[in-house]
């Protein structure tokens, strides 16, 4: 699937929408629609078969919400069964316990897990990994045990009957199976619809580059912590909606299916269709329903079978199953036509040379390790200063307090006069930092022209609105991101490979991408961390010119390497640091020479790689 | 003060049991930095095979105990390569999943091998019940705290004064360059899976002549286990210890003093605390990745 | 190409996959005899836990209802016709059983035998409406009939039969003043408490309830509280036979020496095999003990020569509904309704549960019994002790 948009020059807009629906990724789901649609009208089918089709139904919707949580966003839930089943019983205490009617217990059967979703979703500000597992297991265990002790609530274990099917002001029997199958192919679909426009809009970009590596998203300007947030109220949203459906689908409910061996199943679902993607929510929701049921025959084996199919997924798809669609895309996809700007275009600005970035006693100590010892240095626009010292010296950690990876233990750091010590990396993208890594830390799943589109985050907005209805604005304001990101790929020359997978470039070309993301951001200065480790002598050339070129097109730079011709090359001033401390500074000429500072390095020059 | 010790003793006794599973967690996840969710089943696969051995070959507590850590010792291996080795070098995420699925299979197998019939261990006591101040213990109970501390100490000694202990260390401390100091990485790795297993396979076999043998034994203890790992501070191995106990000790006293029908909430109310305030735990420290 | 070859597979693997389930059906249909014509099967479906939690009580009660298909086979069937079980797994899950519950009904059955959880039953009862199919089921919990559902038959005694029964023998044999309950969190055990509190306040007898989640495993911090409490006596509601075995042994363990009497599971056989000594002179209320009549005592015999064990609960209900639905049908006819109609002026014949009368249906609409025996535990054995019948 495509992220690019045609901009063929010649062709009318109604023309592109006729070749756009005329292509098969819009042919196939139409198609199946179709399928959907017809189906139980061409086919009699038993109430069995019906109960189990709007069954998988609603779990489709609990999925692809897991699906936006994990796949999307790489973040592990075990608690989508507790979202389910207290969207589940809030619908239901309201509508068959307290009379209300269907849609306001439609309505707080989503809004309510929402807020427990968002709730958990701020966890994630201190939590990742397998302490945010946790913490959505004990959410799943805790909500288990009040669904079924608070009695007075919930019915405790006796469950809730009675429960209302949708009332369109009288004019459709929903207790008609079939209608209701209409009522829920609805909702499935326009949640599918949303979770694939999701997926491609420049949100689902932004999740993604959480999901593939999220120290580099927030440095590149996405908003981390926000993106993870949005994630969960989106899967507890969906799952709350599953629910309501699954009860009013099953007239009754009790708090057994909606423990934690109902979330390992939603996990099976997620993994086993796929996670990373809508459609794999739908294909693992159907299978792992239908499964047991055409399992039937191997009586008490089928559900070993089950677990042991579970494994053989994730060992040898770890996409899921439709994840295999996925791979031959990457080989078959075209190179969409992208008129990429000029990077002078919109790049900013330098106005006149003062003094950009003033660091004042920088300090970051780590327990009893002062890795940076009351630093100060300035920085000043359109220079290039480099930042050099033995192994250990406090580089690094430097860089990771300007782009807002560490926060300062003491002293002041200004950029253009505004106090941004201790700012979030995101924020300190905005206002015009970006920086490359060590070791490179590309968005590997994504193609090269995506993790540079990443890099535009911080300069457009997007809603949630916008990715749900299509608008021509938004579609423009794509196209020009696009076409920013084409033109930095330009720049380093790497055009012909904007629909490779980041992952599968060569070290040196990876390098020159993270470069390109850091330009896509709009820098007024560029934090450069050993940009020519593990480069060779020709692309370590190429590298120099490169940043030249940018310096002159009014780019500042601070530089940490160690190869001293490079630094001879392209710095102005120089600060060395030994020991967290600054032990020298000044012009290149100047330091290099400084005795203090060859003693630092006991003698080691322009032959020492890190 | 009869009360006290009652609850104290259980309290003890079951946080022991988690504490040897929470040991099994921690030490896999500093080998090889995998959340093993199978870690409980390990507990209830000793439990039936201790279970079988006895009632098929007439053998006492003890040599059913010694049965079932072979077993375990067995289970260790398949689990390493199976689970672990053919997803070594991806995300934590594909490997805590395959361990979720391998719990699934293990409940499962046992499910369709020995059917859900619940199994007995004859305990190896002939006295049912000993008098402590007034309190009537389970002489059980006191087996697993006892049996507890001499693997605890064992852990110890082990891991600090012998050389393949140290090892094993290196090995999870950094890899690589354990690697290039010329320790068989992959075998420490094995035999660690082997350790933990057959700490999960303890706790199984104390645990069994109390609680019967069931197939569905081990979920629970798995998740308590997981909470003690954070409570104690995730990667500590004092904390698994102290987190396990801790929170055996909280369970039975928020039963008896506040709600039984909530007993289990106690445990996840603690760890949800934890995880909000000070996630690290009590012995945790706080890891960073470089930049 | 290749990738637009995959992705329309997969669609036409989905559509075919759900075509696939609607043959599975229909194909089942064709195989399926016709009812008229005196040759073709009278098909009665079982529902019953097979797999899942509750694996061991399903295979017996499907085994109660096979051994009652066999017997009225050899005699001769049904007015000549022979009985076929239709048996599907409801996993132990709600979902389960409401897909089962719907797979069965579909496939041309008269009646059907099960569930035996009352969380199952009342799963299945928005469906029941659907196919007007008589349902025989075993679920104890009261609600389950206040609902007055015409379709749902109850072929055990109900809980609030059995708490009263517990109630009533405590007062009569002990004189008990204060009584502890132990009960399970879950329907079964919530039903339980219900019953005995509002049964011991009717007969003037103090009670308090001390919970537990299933599969908790350690009963230390109830057994103290019960201990402080003092009571002259404990009253159970516990479901699974590890957690009844536990009881007992802690409950001795801290010395604990008042009448405890249980609900069923706690005097089976598998739980006074777990418990051994402790359970002895324990009491329970039982639906099915082989003492309690004749046809009780002959099932006991069929029941152990057929399957080697002895027979319980799980098994007698359905074997009794079996016997009650041949009996309606020969009667009345093989239609679900005239079994229905049947099934509701039933009344006269003892079963191995005990005497059934649905005819009288006030207020236990769809109960067709109405006592309880009460049994001891002696020497690792059950011992009679009395019947105990609820106007």
């Amino acid at each position: 699937m495509n992220m690019l948009q045609k901009n063929g020059q010649k062709s009318s807009p109604a023309r592109g929408l006729i070749q756009k629906a005329l292509s098969l990724s819009v042919l196939i789901p139409i198609f199946a629609l179709l399928v959907a649609v017809m189906f139980p009208l061409v086919f009699n089918l038993s109430s069995y078969v019906q109960s189990l089709i709007l069954l998988a139904m609603s779990y489709t919707i609990v999925v692809v919400g897991l699906n936006i949580l994990l796949g999307y966003t790489g973040q592990l839930s075990l608690g989508q069964g507790a979202f389910f089943g207290i969207g589940a019983y809030t619908f239901s205490i309201l509508s068959a316990l307290h009379g209300m009617s269907f849609w306001i217990g439609l309505f707080a059967g989503i809004i309510v897990p929402v807020l427990f979703g968002f709730i958990i979703g701020l966890t994630t500000s201190k939590l990742s990994g397998h302490y945010l597992a946790m913490v959505t297991i004990s959410f799943q265990m805790i909500v288990s045990i009040i669904l079924n002790n608070w009695r007075t609530l919930t019915n405790g274990p006796d469950g809730i009957t009675g429960i209302p099917r949708p009332n369109l002001f009288g004019l459709i029997d929903f207790s008609n199976d079939l209608n209701f199958y209409y009522f829920s192919l609805v909702c499935v679909v326009l949640v599918l619809w949303f979770a694939y426009r999701l997926k491609y809009s420049r949100l689902g970009l932004a999740l993604a580059a959480v999901r593939e590596n999220e120290m580099a998203a927030g440095v590149t300007g996405v908003r981390v912590y926000r993106a993870k947030v949005m994630a969960f109220v989106l899967a507890s949203g969906l799952a709350g909606l599953g629910g309501v459906l699954y009860a009013a689908g099953t007239n009754y409910i009790s708090p057994d299916p909606f423990g934690f061996a109902q979330s390992v199943v939603f996990l099976s679902m997620s993994l086993v269709g796929g996670s990373g993607s809508a459609y794999g929510g739908l294909l693992g929701a159907i299978l792992l329903t239908f499964l047991p049921e055409w399992l039937r025959f191997m009586k008490e084996f089928y559900i070993a079978v089950y677990g042991f199919m579970v494994i053989l997924a994730v060992i040898f798809l770890p996409k899921g199953i439709w994840g295999l669609t996925g791979i031959l895309e990457k080989y078959f996809r075209k190179p969409e036509e992208v008129e990429a700007l000029e990077l002078k275009e919109f790049l900013p600005k330098l106005e006149f040379a003062s003094e950009m970035m003033s660091v004042k006693g920088l300090s970051k100590h780590f327990g009893g390790l002062k890795a940076v010892d009351r630093v100060d240095f300035t920085i000043t626009s359109g220079e290039i200063k480099a930042l050099i010292g033995p192994n250990g010296s406090g580089k690094t950690t430097i860089l990771n307090l300007l782009s807002g990876l560490y926060i300062p233990t003491g002293g002041k750091i200004l950029f253009e006069s505004q106090e941004i010590g201790g700012l979030r990396p995101e924020n300190i993208a905005a206002l015009g930092i970006a920086r490359t890594f060590q070791n490179i830390r590309l968005f590997g799943d994504l193609s090269v022209l995506e993790n540079i589109m990443v890099g535009q985050t911080c300069r457009t907005q997007e809603s949630l609105l916008t990715v749900a209805i299509p608008n021509r604005a938004a579609r423009e304001e794509r196209n020009l991101i696009s076409s920013k990101a084409m033109a930095t790929l330009k720049f380093v020359g790497l055009e012909d490979k904007a629909d490779w997978s980041a992952k599968n470039l060569p070290y040196g070309q990876q390098r020159l991408v993270e470069i390109a993301r850091a330009l896509a951001t709009e820098p007024k200065l560029l934090l450069l961390d050993e940009p020519a480790a593990g480069l060779n002598a020709s692309e370590t050339d190429e590298l120099v010119n490169l940043l030249k070129k940018l310096n002159q097109m009014g780019l500042s730079m601070l530089l940490v390497e160690h190869d001293m011709s490079l630094v001879k090359s392209l710095a102005t001033t120089v600060t060395v640091l030994n020991f967290g401390q600054k032990i020298s500074e000044g012009t290149t000429e100047h330091t290099l020479n400084d005795p203090l500072v060859v003693e630092a390095y006991l003698g080691k020059e322009e032959d020492a790689y890190a | 003060m009869t009360i006290i010790i009652q609850l104290l003793s259980t309290g003890l006794a079951i946080g022991s049991i988690y504490a040897l599973v929470a040991l099994g967690v921690i030490v896999i996840y500093r080998a090889a930095n995998v959340v093993n969710f199978a870690q409980g089943d390990f507990a209830m696969a000793a439990a039936f095979a201790a279970t079988v051995s006895a009632t098929t070959w007439h053998l006492s507590y003890w040599m059913a105990f010694l049965f079932a850590i072979i077993v375990m010792v067995l289970l260790g291996i398949l689990f390493e390569l199976g689970v672990y080795y053919p997803l070594r070098n991806r995300s934590f995420l594909p490997v805590i999943i395959s361990t979720i699925g391998a719990s699934i299979l293990l409940q499962n197998l046992a499910l369709a091998f020995f059917g859900p019939q619940p199994r007995q261990v004859v305990s190896p006591f002939k006295i049912h019940v000993v008098d402590i101040l007034g309190a009537k213990i389970d002489p059980q109970y006191l087996l697993i705290i006892a049996v507890t501390a001499l693997l605890v100490l064992f852990q110890f000694f082990f891991f600090e004064k012998t050389l393949l202990g140290k090892k094993m260390q290196a090995t999870a401390q950094d890899k690589e360059t354990a690697r290039l100091l010329g320790i068989p990485v992959t075998l420490m790795i094995a035999i660690t899976f082997v350790y933990s297993a057959v700490l999960g396979g303890a706790a199984g076999v104390l645990v069994a002549p109390i609680f019967y043998v069931t197939t569905g034994m081990g979920v629970i203890i798995s998740l308590k286990a997981f909470a003690a790992c954070i409570v104690g501070g995730f990667g500590s191995i004092t904390g698994a210890i102290i987190g396990g106990l801790g929170i055996g000790l909280i369970e039975i006293f928020g039963a008896a003093y506040i709600s039984a029908a909530y007993k289990d909430a106690f445990a996840f109310g603690v760890l949800a605390l934890v995880l909000l305030f000070r996630p690290q735990g009590i012995f945790g420290e706080k890891v960073s990745e470089k930049a | 190409m290749k990738k637009k070859i995959l992705t329309l597979a997969i669609v036409g693997m989905l559509s075919v996959s759900l075509v696939g389930c609607g043959a599975t059906k229909t194909s089942s249909n064709a195989n399926a005899p016709k009812d008229s014509g005196a040759e073709a099967n009278i098909r009665i479906g079982v529902v019953s836990s097979m797999t899942g939690a509750s694996a061991l009580d399903g295979e017996l009660e499907t085994n109660g209802a096979k051994l009652a298909a066999e017997e009225i086979n050899a005699a001769g069937g049904i007015n000549g016709r022979k009985i076929e079980l239709v048996v599907e797994d409801s996993r132990s899950t709600n979902p389960g059983t409401v897909a089962a519950f719907q797979k069965v009904a579909g496939e041309n059955v008269v009646a059907i035998v099960g569930p035996i959880f009352s969380t199952n039953v009342k799963a299945l009862m928005p469906y029941t409406d659907k196919f007007k199919i008589p349902v025989a089921i075993g679920g104890t919990n009261p609600t389950i009939t206040s609902d007055a559902n015409p379709w749902i038959f109850r072929f055990r005694p109900s809980d609030s039969i059995s708490t009263q029964v517990m109630a009533k023998f405590l007062q009569d044999q002990y004189k008990v003043k204060k009584v502890a309950i132990f009960n399970d969190t879950d329907a079964f055990g919530e039903g339980g408490r219900q019953g005995l509190e509002a049964a011991f306040k009717t007969l003037g007898i103090e009670s308090k309830a001390f919970e537990f989640t299933s599969h908790a495993g350690d009963y230390t911090a109830q057994l103290v509280n019960i201990k402080q409490y003092a009571p002259d006596a404990i009253a159970t509601y516990i479901p699974t036979v590890e957690d009844c075995g536990i009881f007992l042994n802690q409950a001795k363990q801290m010395g604990i020496d008042i009448p405890i009497i249980g609900s069923p599971s706690l005097v089976t056989a598998n739980s006074v095999e777990l418990a051994k000594k402790n359970a002895e002179g324990i009491f329970g209320v039982t639906d099915y003990f082989p003492e309690q009549n004749d046809t009780a005592k002959a099932y006991f015999k069929n029941y152990k020569a057929k399957f080697g064990e002895d027979p319980d609960i799980y098994s007698s209900y359905s074997y009794d509904a079996v016997q009650v639905i041949a009996k309606v049908i020969a009667k009345n006819g093989d239609t679900p309704q005239k079994i229905q109609e049947g099934l509701k002026a039933f009344s006269g014949w003892t079963g191995a549960e005990g005497e059934y009368d649905f005819s009288t249906n006030s207020p236990f609409a769809g109960d067709g019994l109405h006592s309880y025996s009460i049994v001891t535990i002696k020497d690792g054995q059950q011992q009679f002790v009395k019947v105990v019948t609820v106007k």
